[in-house]
């Protein structure tokens, strides 16, 4: 099966890298000339400073829940990873409704700009960063920072040569997560009207109507995310470690002026990131609202919510095959199978496209082959979301309870119904839930490979937005917040 | 030969949570002297160390090291400045580290010079360059031992050191106390729950119950006098 998929995979990064080196080479000097610096520039510096402000925000939040006991400390602390049930192009609507040049609220000068989307964009996505670190500061063992102190460092040697060390591999974790998002952002960016590379990958197709345009710097957009991810796991490779058992850190009692001021500035913090946004929605959808729209909005979740059952489904069902890999390069081809996830939308967007375009254009059902590719773009996009945690999860089940169950006389189905499914099936359930949020959030590949008819609630919040029909595009928003926090919340249920 | 006490401790008293948790503890002990504290879970040991340490601040009494006050009412010197190490049950072994830069950890000066001679003498040889989870759990505790005395403490505690070792091992590092506390110029503290763990390498027990002094000794005093349980 590993095979099979990465067979897929590669053949449409082939189709891609084939149209890429046809580019017209008018519309390569055009792009290169008047585009390619700018969109280059712009790219780089919005990823650095998203993953700055993620970082502060991040580090702060974790810093204080984790180690302090404050009014509302155990709120905040699951409260804090809301705002990941906003999709990032949702918050910059509503950022712009209020701030840009012209807003009714508060106009802030210069707000759509490349600090600003990163602002927004950082508000969205730094809760990658929070869990991970926030785990990372509970767990870093007391007898480590106790040996240190009683082998003479002081406060900043201990978080020199200690602390940063070991939260570093979350540190990257996290920091990966929220580039990668960054990279693969269309929406926001589009919003914002600022040129990234996604936007000029759309631009490239949609205006200059030069596939091979689109297929240059989706390649190029590859290029640049694989970099990126070379440079995080080459350094996390240098740090890893492992701990040798997990101690919790005991929190300390905050005094009533400290517990004052975190209990605030979480809730500062949070209302700025979640609560404002979802009143505004609320309140826009109350103007907007009516029976019609409350309908189409409803029915636009119906195509997405089959496309993410059969996915989750194909997907559960391929992480099975996954589950032992015997050779180098069986591991090899698993891992080159799982990458999807890793490759911007759009790029994956225009892969697939090239593919209808070769097998399907001329078909007579190519309407309905399009939904089969975006089928097939979702599952190749999301696989690792599903076989990434089962195969963590089964690698925890010790095999001496198979020998066990042997022993007692259940035969292999058995032991597949009684022994594991119940011990792997709330990682299925959980990445279930995230395969879904994940279809429903999804805008570039959506956008651009929609089939005549497909609706989604992304592509309807895309096309108000975009005429700057705020109040419009709230009810698809809403519900996709609810929805999103509802599956968020069942799943760390699922998963704790 | 009267020797001058390397650790004075004098009435010392600890309360977590309004619970006493130590209650007048004494005693002292010299350079070169191996001083085993033995009790139940919850007796204090872990307590007592900590307070040693500098990790925990006692509620009265007084602490000496080579007859300098270290802690009391007034006076409680910072766990760095006290140059004793400490040995916890885990370990505590920087994971991201080698082993030689565990070795090298608490060492400021002559780094080199000292690594090596630790590594000679505690036979880790080959292992310099491997990170903690890669060697095997006696290698582990070895280079614990090594990280330990490599700042030349004056005091080395470690806090159950035979948990969860086998008899061979047990045998090992009783060896290489006995060789610590002879060539190095500090005395050693160590806390065990059982009498027989410890029996062969200490000068001197303490048995501790519910934060008090139940029973001090030789070990060979202790051991005839089956009364002692807890």
């Amino acid at each position: 099966m590993p095979l099979f998929v990465s067979a897929i995979l590669f053949g449409c990064l082939s189709f891609l890298f084939v149209k890429a080196v046809n580019i017209q080479p008018d519309i390569l000097a055009h792009l290169l000339k008047y585009q390619f610096a700018e969109v280059f520039f712009n790219t780089i510096v919005l990823t650095i400073l998203t993953l700055v402000f993620a970082l502060i925000w991040a580090f702060v939040f974790a810093w204080i829940t984790s180690q302090y006991d404050f009014w509302g400390r155990n709120f905040f602390k699951a409260g804090l990873l809301w705002p990941l049930s906003i999709p990032t192009y949702v918050l910059a609507f509503i950022y712009l409704a209020h701030f840009d040049v012209g807003a009714e609220t508060f106009e802030i000068a210069g707000f759509r700009s490349i600090p600003g989307l990163a602002f927004v964009l950082s508000l969205s996505l730094y809760p990658y960063l929070y869990f991970q670190l926030s785990s990372a500061l509970s767990e870093l063992p007391p007898s480590l920072i106790e040996v240190a102190k009683t082998l003479g460092k002081s406060r900043q040697e201990i978080w020199k040569f200690v602390k940063i060390p070991l939260l570093t591999p979350a540190l990257l974790a996290g920091l990966h997560l929220i580039g990668m998002e960054v990279l693969a952002d269309f929406g926001s960016a589009s919003l914002f009207n600022i040129n990234v590379l996604s936007t000029l990958i759309y631009k490239s197709w949609f205006s200059l109507h030069s596939i091979e345009g689109a297929a240059f710097f989706s390649i190029f957009h590859v290029v640049l995310v694989s970099t990126f991810t070379f440079i995080m796991f080459r350094y996390k490779k240098i740090i890893a470690q492992q701990n040798s058992g997990i101690q919790r850190v005991e929190r300390k009692k905050a005094k009533i002026l400290y517990s004052f001021l975190f209990f605030f500035s979480c809730l500062i913090f949070l209302a700025l990131s979640f609560f404002l946004p979802v009143l505004q929605l609320c309140h826009w959808s109350i103007k907007t609202l009516d029976a019609p729209t409350f309908f189409q909005t409803l029915l636009s979740f119906r195509v997405p919510l089959i496309f993410a059952f059969f996915c989750s489904i194909a997907a559960l069902i391929c992480s099975f095959f996954y589950l032992k890999s015997r050779s180098k390069i069986s591991t090899f081809i698993a891992s080159f199978s799982l990458v999807g996830y890793g490759i911007p939308g759009s790029v994956f967007a225009v892969a697939l496209l090239l593919v209808w375009i070769f097998f399907f254009k001329e078909s007579a059902f190519k309407n309905q082959f399009l939904y089969l590719i975006l089928g097939l773009g979702f599952f190749l996009r999301f696989l690792s979301l599903t076989v990434k945690p089962m195969k963590a999860s089964f690698e925890k089940i010790s095999p001496t309870l198979m020998d066990v169950a042997s022993t007692l006389g259940a035969s292999q189905k058995q032991i597949a119904r009684s022994v594991y499914w119940p011990l792997l099936k709330n990682t299925a359930l959980g990445s279930f839930v995230f395969i879904t949020v994940d279809i429903l959030k999804e805008m570039s590949l959506s956008m651009m490979l929609r089939p005549a008819g497909y609706k989604s609630p992304a592509i309807l919040i895309y096309q108000y937005t975009s005429e700057s029909l705020w109040a419009e595009a709230a009810p698809s928003a809403l519900m996709l917040v609810f929805f999103c926090l509802s599956l968020i919340t069942v799943s760390r249920k699922l998963l704790q | 030969m009267n020797q001058i006490a390397k650790l004075k401790v004098i009435d010392l008293c600890f309360k977590r949570n309004d619970k006493i948790s130590l209650l007048k503890i004494s005693f002292q002990l010299e350079s070169h002297k191996i001083f085993s504290l033995l009790g139940p879970s919850g007796s204090g040991k872990s307590t007592l160390l900590r307070c040693l340490l500098g990790l925990e601040r006692p509620e009265s009494g007084q602490i000496f090291l080579d007859n300098k006050i270290i802690s009391d009412d007034q006076n409680f010197i910072e766990t760095r400045f006290r140059r004793m190490s400490y040995v916890p049950q885990d370990l505590a072994l920087f994971p991201h580290l080698s082993v030689i830069d565990n070795i090298g950890f608490g060492l400021a000066d002559k780094k080199k010079q000292r690594t090596d001679e630790l590594i000679h003498e505690l036979a880790l040889h080959g292992l310099e360059n491997s990170l903690p989870h890669q060697i095997s759990g006696g290698q582990q505790q070895r280079v614990a031992i090594a990280r330990a005395l490599a700042p030349r403490p004056k005091l080395l505690v470690l806090d159950e050191p035979m948990s969860q070792l086998d008899p061979d091992l047990r045998t090992a590092l009783s060896k290489l106390l006995r060789k610590a506390a002879s060539t190095e110029d500090c005395a050693i503290i160590l806390t065990s729950h059982h009498l027989e763990d410890v029996y062969d390498i200490s000068d001197f027990l303490m048995i501790l119950k519910d934060g008090a002094v139940q029973k001090t000794g030789s070990p060979q005093s202790l051991f005839q006098k089956p009364q002692i349980i807890f």
